[in-house]
């Protein structure tokens, strides 16, 4: 079969399987079989099907994912979390927006010790949801929250992306860490902004809100709150101390904040058997979760790579060259697609060979490049079909998927037009850092 | 199900204790490194090799019975009429279990391919055999087409069982 | 499907298409030096009878399953195929991975080609090649070698034992970690993506890697100390096919391919290609304050102990092998030799019986 009709028969097949209802996972991996077999027959179906979902899961790196979210449990088991929000609730004299905005910047600090949104994105749903809905919060906004503040791994550094880029590019890793930071921050500050828009809207179409506010005034005591700061203090303390002492690496930080937090939960008396039991399973589950979704994303990838759609894209901007602000607003949305469809490391893999040089030629360092795409790609996080924090978020906390996208896609177009459009008219805020380092 | 309940607990601590044990060699790794000056030999690839594949494939049937898999039910939900619901119910139900059964069948190839080659990873120096690994993931593909038969017996058995809603 | 029907027997001159896999991407300093002037010789030579297809950076196949890749017939050719990451299907290969102290691209090269292409016996009449590829039904052809693998790290100089002894090292490769192990410093064992995190915190003192490599993982602006002529092995790597698509690609098609092949890999181009990344970055890092010193510029002490932990690293590799039952001896023994020959050196005090 030719090459079009049996795109146009996957993606088809994806579309319709996964609106009606079949497991996205599934849906992954059962069009990216069907595209590949059409595609290259038995065969590379054969050398795909057999690799992929053992090396996919057998990676050093990926311990990350069952560690981070074992330490969300156990800190979560332990109420901290809840005293926290409450906490702070209370301090703003119940201006519920502050919370969201509380639950942004935790997503931030946890990215700064980890690579891996989906792990953040289903930690936060499992703990930050359920306060931010006590408070006011419409359930798809709250939800849509934790995906967006998980998200924000993949600009922050330490970022898996940037390092695949880094090492593709030769540009100094390094580098573009110091580069994204500033941009991290803007990205914060404008989904920040999305976000106090959404609550007040989200508000006003929530009546029942002032009752809700009303019911849930939970009163903890003094001390559970010294605890809860002093404990929550601590343990952050720790795993940023032990990065950036280099006592651990961000990959091991998830091994470490597990376990201290696990001897911080025994301090406080709340280990025993189910404790344990609970956590695990969350643990387990929410991980099984993530990596067979992930395993499905990379078999679809493949059937993406086999059917050379990105490369025929981009071959077609080659005449456009000597529009260059044109070809820049091109390739920017060309990313912002294919990071819907594809997970992030694959996207930069398939592309950046050929992305670079064009960009290049228009004027934009691979460093300034490296940035952009990674902005995108954070937003890709959070856009439909594949939008891998969504995923987690919709996994742990029941919150249909479709819902969650209605307000994840907004934040995501936001930050996909926002971020570049400041960083183009003001590329020192990328730069700036670096040379001044 | 009673089996099935009991395999589910067995998976359950199989894939509890490696994730314990994961923690403790990487927290061991970085103690032995920080205070000792020394490393503990093959920590990497046996993690990597062995812990992460018994981390996740033994348990994936529990993470796909649990409701924990995500879907898009904006269309379902739609469907008034139970019956034709059930029936789309039905067909999903059958689409997933010959998917993993694919993969099963694939993956289970490949693990016979590694008996026959000995498939092998190095760690300290020497070799360590990774065949027996290989298995783990047919094993677990298998685990979830067997949940998801049984689902669809229970399914045609009890009219109006609808499985993961 | 592609393949399949595109690529038909003898003397036919109907179009051939090869899905060409790589785990690297296309800026990889092999595409330069290598693959590049061989598909583009191989396309003119046939007058694109053969045209490639080309994934690149792991988008279809990983570093490490290209053997199966290829098996399954997922892909045609292996651009290339990382016989150093599969070490219980290619036991022998480590060989160029031998310590030595003096070596180079040019050295490395013919000396690997001479193992790959003359019939030299190692066991039973069977050649390095036979045993390693030809056994496996693969037809491949050797890559260019790059420049050594060394010692740097973000410290200062290492003037004292002690000093050497606390070092905590990333080993990127198993003669690497019994090499660090028999000098007295710590091997660690990370993802090379980590590693850039783990050098600049301090969380690891140094890592082995060729210089020419630094910039790919931003290293030119982390390491202030280089050792040298404590040569870590060359890394090398074969790329090509299974014996079964060989033996269906036309007589002309053959012809050109391994013509091209065996040409490149000693071709000056080719090297030069590989040992001007190594000066560029020298460049670089020295314009930084970063320090290449010599091992034979060094203290007796420290030379003895380099030295000693270069033999018994040979020792050990020849050691593990006899006992899984390869020519561990023979192949040590003819590897010595063909670095000889090609103007490098062994450790002093090496000898093989
Ligand atoms: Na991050
Ligand atoms: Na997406």
């Amino acid at each position: 079969m030719g090459e079009i009709p049996v795109i146009i028969i996957t993606l088809t097949l994806f579309i319709a399987l996964l609106s009606i209802g079949l497991h996205i996972s599934t849906v992954l991996l059962l069009s990216g079989i069907v595209g590949i077999y059409l595609l290259s027959g038995v065969q590379a179906l054969t050398g795909i099907l057999e690799l992929d979902p053992f090396n996919r899961v057998a990676s050093y790196t990926l311990t990350t994912i069952p560690l981070f979210i074992l330490m969300s449990q156990f800190i979560m088991h332990a109420d901290i979390v809840k005293y926290l929000y409450s906490l702070v609730f209370k301090l703003t004299r119940g201006v519920s927006s502050v919370l969201g905005v509380f639950t942004i910047l935790l997503g931030g600090f946890l990215g700064a010790v980890s690579g891996s949104g989906s792990a953040i994105s289903a930690s936060l749903g499992q703990i930050a949801v359920p306060e931010l809905k006590k408070r006011g919060y419409k359930e798809d906004l709250a939800g849509a929250i934790a995906a967006v503040s998980g998200s924000l791994s993949s600009i922050i550094p330490p970022a898996i992306g940037l390092i695949i880029y880094g090492a593709l590019t030769q540009t100094p890793i390094g580098d573009l860490f110091i580069a994204s930071i500033i941009p991290g921050i803007l990205m914060i500050i404008i989904f920040i902004i999305v976000l106090m828009f959404l609550h007040k809207r989200s508000k006003r179409e929530v009546i029942e809100t002032e009752e809700a506010q009303s019911i849930e005034l939970d009163n903890y005591s003094a001390k559970q709150y010294t605890v809860a700061i002093l404990t929550g203090l601590f343990i952050v303390g720790a795993i940023f101390g032990g990065i950036y002492l280099g006592i651990f690496t961000p990959t091991e930080a998830g091994a470490v904040g597990a376990f201290i937090s696990l001897i911080t939960a025994a301090i406080l008396g709340k280990v025993n058997v189910n404790f344990i039991k609970k956590s695990l399973r969350s643990t387990l589950e929410i991980t099984t979760m993530v990596m067979v979704i992930m395993i499905g994303a990379q078999v679809f990838g493949k059937f993406i790579s086999l059917s050379r759609i990105p490369r025929k894209v981009l071959e077609m901007l080659e005449p456009l060259m000597g529009m260059p602000l044109l070809i820049i607003i091109l390739l920017l949305i060309i990313y912002f697609i294919l990071f819907m469809f594809l997970e992030g490391a694959a996207v930069i893999l398939m592309t950046v060979p050929i992305t670079v040089p064009l960009a290049q030629a228009v004027g934009i360092s691979p460093l300034e490049f490296g940035i952009l795409i990674s902005a995108i790609g954070t937003a890709g996080l959070l856009t439909p079909p594949v939008g891998l924090c969504v995923y987690s978020v919709a996994g742990v906390t029941k919150i249909p998927i479709e819902n969650l996208f209605k307000y994840s896609l907004i934040f995501a177009t936001a930050a996909s037009i926002a971020v570049p459009a400041i960083l183009l008219n003001f590329p020192e805020l990328m730069t700036f850092l670096v040379n001044n380092k | 199900m009673k089996i099935l309940n009991k395999i589910d607990t067995v998976m359950l601590i199989i894939s509890g204790i490696t994730v314990l044990i994961m923690m403790l060699l990487i927290v061991l790794e970085v103690m032995f490194r920080t205070f000792l000056n020394i490393s503990i030999p093959g920590n990497y690839e046996f993690t990597q090799n062995y812990l992460m594949p018994l981390a996740v494939f033994p348990i994936l049937s529990q993470s796909y019975t649990s409701g924990i898999l995500p879907k898009v039910n904006l269309f379902i939900d739609r469907i008034k009429n139970l019956e034709i619901k059930r029936l789309i119910q039905l067909s999903l139900l059958i689409v997933e279990i010959i998917t993993f059964l694919i993969v099963t069948y694939f993956a289970f190839g490949y693990a016979l391919k590694g008996v026959a080659a000995g498939v092998s990873f190095t760690a300290g120096g020497t070799l360590f055999p990774l065949y027996h690994v290989l298995f783990i993931v047919p094993f677990g593909f298998l685990l979830m087409s067997v949940k998801g038969c049984f689902l669809l017996v229970n399914m045609l058995r009890d009219k109006k069982y609808i499985p993961f809603s | 499907g592609g393949s399949d029907e595109t690529n038909s027997g003898e003397g036919s001159s109907e179009k051939i298409i090869l899905k060409a896999s790589s785990g690297v991407p296309e800026e990889h300093v092999w595409f330069e030096a290598l693959f590049n002037p061989w598909m583009e010789r191989v396309v003119e030579e046939t007058n694109g009878q053969v045209e490639f297809e080309l994934y690149s950076g792991g988008e279809l196949v990983d570093i490490g399953s290209e053997f199966d890749a290829l098996e399954s017939g997922l892909i045609d050719i292996a651009l290339p195929v990382f016989n150093l990451y599969d070490q219980k299907r290619f036991p022998l290969s480590e060989v160029t991975m031998l310590p030595t102290s003096e070596s180079d691209s040019a050295i490395i090269s013919q000396a690997f080609s001479s193992l790959m292409y003359d019939e030299h016996e190692l066991k039973e009449g069977k050649s390095f090649y036979d045993l390693e590829f030809g056994d496996k039904d693969l037809k491949v052809w050797g890559s260019s070698m790059g420049e050594p693998y060394a010692m740097s790290t973000t410290g200062d100089p290492v003037e004292k034992l002690s000093e050497l002894d606390s070092l905590k090292l990333r080993t990127p490769t198993r003669l690497t970690e019994v090499y660090t192990k028999h000098l007295g410093a710590t091997p660690i064992t990370m993802p090379q993506t980590d590693a850039y995190d783990a050098l600049s915190r301090g969380t690891i003192d140094g890592n082995f890697i060729s210089v020419g490599d630094w910039k790919s993982y931003g290293y030119h602006d982390l390491f202030s100390y280089t050792l040298e002529g404590a040569n870590l092995g060359h890394f090398n790597a074969v790329f090509g096919m299974t014996n079964e698509k060989w033996e269906s690609l036309p007589e002309n098609v053959r012809t050109a391919m391994d013509e091209a092949a065996k040409d490149l890999i000693v071709d000056p181009n080719a090297t030069e290609v590989m040992m001007r990344l190594d000066s560029e970055v020298r460049e670089l890092a020295s314009d930084n304050g970063s320090v290449f010193e010599k091992l034979e510029d060094k203290s007796p002490v420290i030379q003895e102990a380099v030295n000693k932990a270069m033999v018994e690293t040979w020792y050990e590799w020849i050691d593990r092998l006899e006992a899984e039952g390869h020519p561990g001896t023979e192949i040590a023994k003819l590897w010595r030799q063909l670095v000889e020959e090609n103007g490098g050196e062994v450790p002093e005090g090496l000898e093989l019986e």
